[in-house]
């Protein structure tokens, strides 16, 4: 009986924050509209008996138009983040708003279409993400199909060749199968079938690690091109900083299910703060013959530095960093 | 049965005739190709995965290896280790190692004195060249064992030290954990200590650090770097990126369709590269791309190596392609010592060429944009 009331006792506990239903969606501090909201998430995962915290006290903001990149090593929780926004992963703490709405809780089945219809993915292995016994035509108009997009196959096909022309494929290639295209090719897929039902938000979890170089600068290049066209807005993960910089305006970059620092890029990479943003911007590798062994490399370590008794800081308006008001201090000084 | 005998009689011969490269001296010519051509019978057709190249390798040195998937570079270095596909064979040329030359070397007894024991090889994906089922420590002291003959004792000893050198913390404990118990870098480390257990001449990394975090990355890459020093071995190093290796490489050569089309010191390709193709990888690296620009791509894709070949390989992608191009395939033209560039733009009958503006700006982009990390 006791055990009972236990357990009763801690899924209601007296201090939960309580997240509203709908925010504002313009951010005081620079009047722009705020597409996506994480507020506090937290993300855990049950393996046996052990709790995995994948991701801790989240908290950024994704504006319209923009491309907002997450960096972070394997299992920073990166993709465990883009994976509860659209709603795979639940959030065992906080909330996600989207156009100002909680979607990080049940939603009706109207409100959960209308949320998936507008929050798109693009995965990093074209070659295991799409169907492949299905041809370029279905695996592309799928969507088309889910959402109710087309009122005859005549509109449904005239959406299809727009879309494939917008991503530089040929009409003639809808019948082919996944196998048959190279890489580069299959990314593009992966980035048509994601656009053609118009989302907002589209995640790109690592779309060109897999990509041979001269590939990654054609659909870098793409994306680029589609989100000006269609005003996308881009969630852009990747644990490779010089790629983000390219394509990002601001960074956010993750370690250990933190975010340790969050700021425009280009700030980020001209006055890096948090001692693991400094390692990880030492660690790549340099395009030049001339920085061989001019440059030291910072082999980052955590030490006493306690991710969960620090706090998320604000050190200038839009800019954060993991810390206290002493370490922040301490690595500014440096 | 006779036959087969006196067939394996020969072949240990064969074995014998290996010399040693101690004597060999640093920046010496260690491994010679010649003319090599490497075909693959697929389907009745016949693809010609390396076209007539030559390259020499010295002694201690760091060459990379860089070219598109499908350039075949992952073939070229196939052919010094004997692990060609079956239905690949080297038709042409010749590759000279140690007194011997390897294209007559045609049953594995042979390649067992080589493969493993002087040219060792560290494949992209370590979770696949370990076994999962076997614990660290027997799948290192089993080449310890095998090739120099040291009983359990000895081996485990050495493969502890081999750990420990290669960056495990706890390398006596360690050694009896299985590979999923390893982290990506640290199995990656197992592979290069399982490759350095014979102390080879020549250790061939074939992408060794794509599947790798750019931290972790970085790690492997001066760990190959120390150990090459220490251990006096040569390594070929084969990638995609040329990102990647100029703070690794002495040399580096570009591969385009089955070819070597540029090679020469990492200052002359990076400094000074000749080839369009050469251009066209480095004006696209990501890393040098400024935010309000496009980044240069190439379009279209390689040639078909099922097809013959005419003219330059690449003129079909070029845009500053001359006519000759698709007609008569350019020879390799000698810059310096160091550097040769197969291309007819070097022919003093061809027009000059610019350039891409991103080529001289390289060390300027680099230094703006990194300017942050490390201070």
């Amino acid at each position: 009986m006791q055990n009972l009331i236990n357990r009763f006792k801690k899924e209601t506990p007296q201090d939960v924050k309580v997240y509203p239903d709908t925010v504002p969606t313009v951010d005081p501090l620079n009047d722009r509209e705020i597409l996506l909201e994480v507020v506090d998430a937290d993300i855990q995962f049950k393996v046996g008996r052990r709790i995995v915290k994948a991701c801790n006290n989240l908290n950024f903001k994704i504006y319209r138009g923009e491309t907002f990149g997450l960096v972070g090593e394997s299992g920073s929780g990166k993709t465990t983040i883009s994976r509860a926004i659209i709603g795979i992963n639940r959030l065992h703490r906080g909330a996600i708003y989207f156009h100002g709405e909680n979607i990080a809780k049940k939603l009706n089945k109207e409100k959960r279409m209308e949320a998936k219809k507008a929050i798109q993915m693009i995965f990093q292995d074209p070659a295991s993400s799409l169907n492949e016994r299905a041809n370029v035509d279905y695996i592309i108009s799928e969507g088309l199909y889910n959402f109710k997009m087309f009122k005859n196959s005549e509109e449904r096909l005239k959406k299809v060749y727009k879309m494939l022309e917008e991503v530089s494929l040929l009409p003639e290639h809808l019948s082919r199968y996944p196998h048959e295209f190279s890489g580069g090719q299959r990314q593009r897929i992966g980035i048509a079938r994601a656009l053609v039902i118009e989302p907002e938000l589209v995640l790109a979890d690592e779309p060109i690690s897999a990509l041979d170089v001269s590939i990654r600068a054609q659909v870098l290049n793409l994306l680029k091109k589609l989100q000006r066209e269609r005003s996308l807005t881009y969630l852009f993960i990747a644990h490779d900083l010089s790629i983000i910089r390219y394509i990002s305006d601001r960074i956010a970059v993750m370690h250990k299910g933190y975010i340790v620092e969050l700021g425009e890029s280009q700030d980020i990479y001209s006055n890096p703060i948090h001692p693991y943003t400094k390692a990880l911007l030492t660690a790549i590798p340099q395009p030049d013959p001339k920085s061989k062994g001019e440059r030291e490399r910072i082999v980052y370590n955590q030490g006493d530095i306690k991710y969960e008794e620090n706090e998320f800081i604000e050190i200038k308006p839009g800019r954060y960093v993991l810390g206290n008001q002493e370490l922040i201090k301490k690595w500014t000084k440096k | 049965m006779n036959k087969k005998k006196n067939k394996n009689i020969f072949q240990m011969k064969e074995i014998h005739q290996l010399e040693p490269t101690s004597q060999i001296k640093k920046g010496e010519v260690i491994v010679s190709v010649k003319d090599l051509e490497v075909q693959f019978q697929v389907r009745k057709l016949t693809l010609t995965a390396i076209r007539n190249v030559s390259l020499d390798i010295y002694k201690n040195e760091t060459i990379a290896i860089v070219g598109e998937s499908g350039s075949g570079k992952s073939v070229f270095t196939k052919c010094l280790i004997g692990m060609l596909d079956e239905n690949g064979r080297i038709s042409q040329g010749s590759i000279e190692y140690s007194g011997a030359d390897l294209t007559s070397f045609n049953s594995n007894e042979d390649w067992l004195s080589i493969r493993g024991k002087r040219i060792s090889t560290i494949f992209q994906d370590p979770m696949t060249s370990l076994n999962p089922l076997r614990r660290i420590g027997s799948q290192i002291t089993e080449v310890i064992r095998l090739h120099r003959g040291l009983d359990k004792e000895e081996a485990k000893k050495e493969a502890i030290h081999l750990l420990e050198r290669v960056g495990i913390t706890d390398a006596e404990q360690r050694f009896n954990d299985y590979p999923f118990q390893y982290s990506g870098g640290m199995r990656q480390r197992v592979v290069i200590a399982i490759a350095l257990a014979c102390q080879p001449d020549i250790l061939i990394c074939d992408e060794p650090t794509t599947a790798l975090d750019v931290t972790i990355q970085s790690q492997i890459l001066q760990l190959i770097n120390s150990l090459k020093e220490e251990y006096g071995f040569t390594v070929i190093f084969i990638t995609h990126d040329l990102g990647v290796v100029a703070e690794v490489a002495d040399r580096v050569a570009v591969m385009y369709a089955g070819q070597f089309i540029e090679v020469g010191t990492v200052n002359d390709i990076y400094y000074d590269p000749r080839h369009p193709y050469t251009w066209a990888l480095l004006s696209s690296l990501p890393q040098l791309g400024a935010k309000d620009e496009e980044l240069f791509s190439i379009i279209g894709t390689p040639p078909s190596l099922f097809n013959k070949v005419t003219g330059d390989a690449f003129a079909q992608r070029s845009n500053v392609a001359m006519e000759i191009d698709f007609i008569k395939e350019p020879p390799m033209f000698k810059i310096s010592d160091t550097h040769y560039a197969k291309t007819w733009l070097l022919d003093p009958r061809a027009p000059k060429v610019e350039r891409p503006k991103i080529i001289g700006e390289i060390s300027k982009r680099v230094a703006d944009i990194y300017k942050g990390g490390g201070n």
